[in-house]
């Protein structure tokens, strides 16, 4: 304030009692807040300022020139890859060896087309066959047979299925029975008994000319 | 009249001090030297501490404030343009963080109750010890003043109680606080007058509802 405006002020105050009192009670008030005493600052702070400026120190200390700043960047770099993988590492070793041992087992059971051309199944039945025929006579019959063949892959008996078996086919069916050789049935590779169809057939030989 | 003109001269002088001081603290502080940090938390985190106290009321918001203060100061001392002082730039953003920090408060954790015992105790050994110069009654009523004004000023609308604490408790001058509060001088004049009559009538509101407070002391018949 001004020595005039501060002088009528003063001479206000002294005449009246209301605002005497009023400027009293704040210049009081003013004093209570001058002498308010400090807080101290805590320990802890004190020690986290202190951790704080090392940090922040070191932290400027570390990009203050180009090639500083680019191995610090290199550093950060690394530190955030390793970071990164470090957690990964462990889970992922484990699953690839996991995985390999599952696949190490399963694959010996998976069933594929099998490398051997030709190869007689063993899991299901097979029907015997002719091996080798005997020598048989020509005759004018004709018939359908069939041979019982045991499981030694020798004919035991026949049925006709079709014609008639006159004696001269009797003949030749009784040597095609012992003299031909046979491989018996299988059935889950073990042999059995089984049947083979052998039709006879009149042949014809035409000349012309 | 010799006597003023020669206090006026000793503050000039004082202030030049200060402000050569400051500007070799900043100039150290971007060289990254250690002494340099270790002055500047000398020297500013008491101030510091005990504005954001008297602006927050809360002893750990006030430490939480402290240390985001310290960390834009640490971060953004190469930007300082020496435009004001370096303590006018600090409490600057002391007083914006605590204004954030305000802010935030209102917005997640005014709902918040803390369950944990206040463990921070400040006090050292020599805060405890038996001190002759204040006899117990005098102690009492100087404790429970403090603590009736602090109330009140915890009260009071925080943007007067910011010039209010900056004037009379960390005794700025009106320049320095209107660079503080980047406002006109009117402003914070006004302000400070203002905050002044709402603490002294929250002081006398309080006075009045507890007649029971007014200790007289007695002679011992």
């Amino acid at each position: 304030m001004a020595g005039e405006e501060r002088a009528r002020v003063a001479e206000h105050l002294a005449t009246c009692r209301e605002c005497a009192a009023h400027f009293d009670q704040l210049s009081e008030l003013r004093r209570d807040l001058v002498t308010l005493p400090l807080a101290p600052v805590p320990a802890r702070l004190r020690t986290q300022l202190q951790v704080l400026a090392s940090r922040e120190r070191a932290r400027w200390n570390s990009t203050k020139t180009l090639p500083l700043a680019m191995r610090t960047l290199s550093i950060n770099l690394k530190l955030a890859v390793d970071n990164l993988m470090r957690p990964l590492a462990v889970p992922l070793a484990g699953g690839l060896a996991s995985a390999l041992l599952l696949f190490g087992l399963v694959v010996p059971t998976l069933g594929f087309r099998p490398a051997v051309r030709n190869d007689v199944p063993t899991v299901l039945y097979t029907a015997a066959t002719l091996v080798e025929v005997s020598p048989v006579g020509v005759g004018n019959d004709e018939a359908v047979v069939e041979l019982h063949i045991d499981a030694k892959g020798q004919a035991t008996d026949y049925s006709v299925q079709q014609g008639e078996v006159s004696p001269a086919l009797q003949a030749d069916l009784n040597q095609l029975m012992f003299f031909s050789r046979f491989t018996p049935a299988t059935w889950f590779g073990q042999p059995t008994n089984g049947k083979v169809l052998v039709s006879f057939r009149r042949v014809r030989y035409v000349v012309r000319g | 009249m010799a006597t003023s003109i020669l206090d006026l001269n000793s503050q000039k002088h004082a202030e030049a001090a200060t402000e050569f001081e400051d500007l070799a603290l900043v100039r150290a502080l971007r060289e990254g030297s250690e002494q340099a940090y270790e002055c500047l938390l000398l020297r500013f985190q008491q101030p510091v501490y005990n504005l954001a106290l008297r602006l927050l009321n809360d002893p750990s918001d006030a430490a939480d404030v402290v240390q985001e203060v310290f960390l834009k100061i640490f971060r953004n001392v190469m930007h300082f343009r020496g435009q004001s002082s370096l303590k006018t730039w600090i409490f600057r953003i002391t007083i914006n963080e605590a204004h954030n920090q305000r802010r935030w408060f209102f917005r997640h954790r005014h709902r918040e109750v803390g369950i944990e015992e206040e463990q921070e105790d400040c006090r050292s050994r020599a805060d405890i010890l038996a001190d002759g110069g204040q006899s117990p009654f005098d102690y009492v009523f100087d404790q429970e003043k403090q603590a009736l004004i602090e109330a009140a000023l915890a009260r009071i609308n925080p943007t007067f109680r910011a010039a209010v604490v900056l004037r009379d408790i960390t005794d700025l001058s009106y320049e320095e606080i209107a660079e503080i509060l980047q406002v006109s001088l009117g402003t914070v004049k006004s302000r400070i007058l203002r905050g002044r009559e709402a603490l002294r009538q929250e002081l006398e509101k309080r006075l009045q509802s507890r007649p029971g407070l007014r200790l007289m002391p007695k002679t011992a018949e």
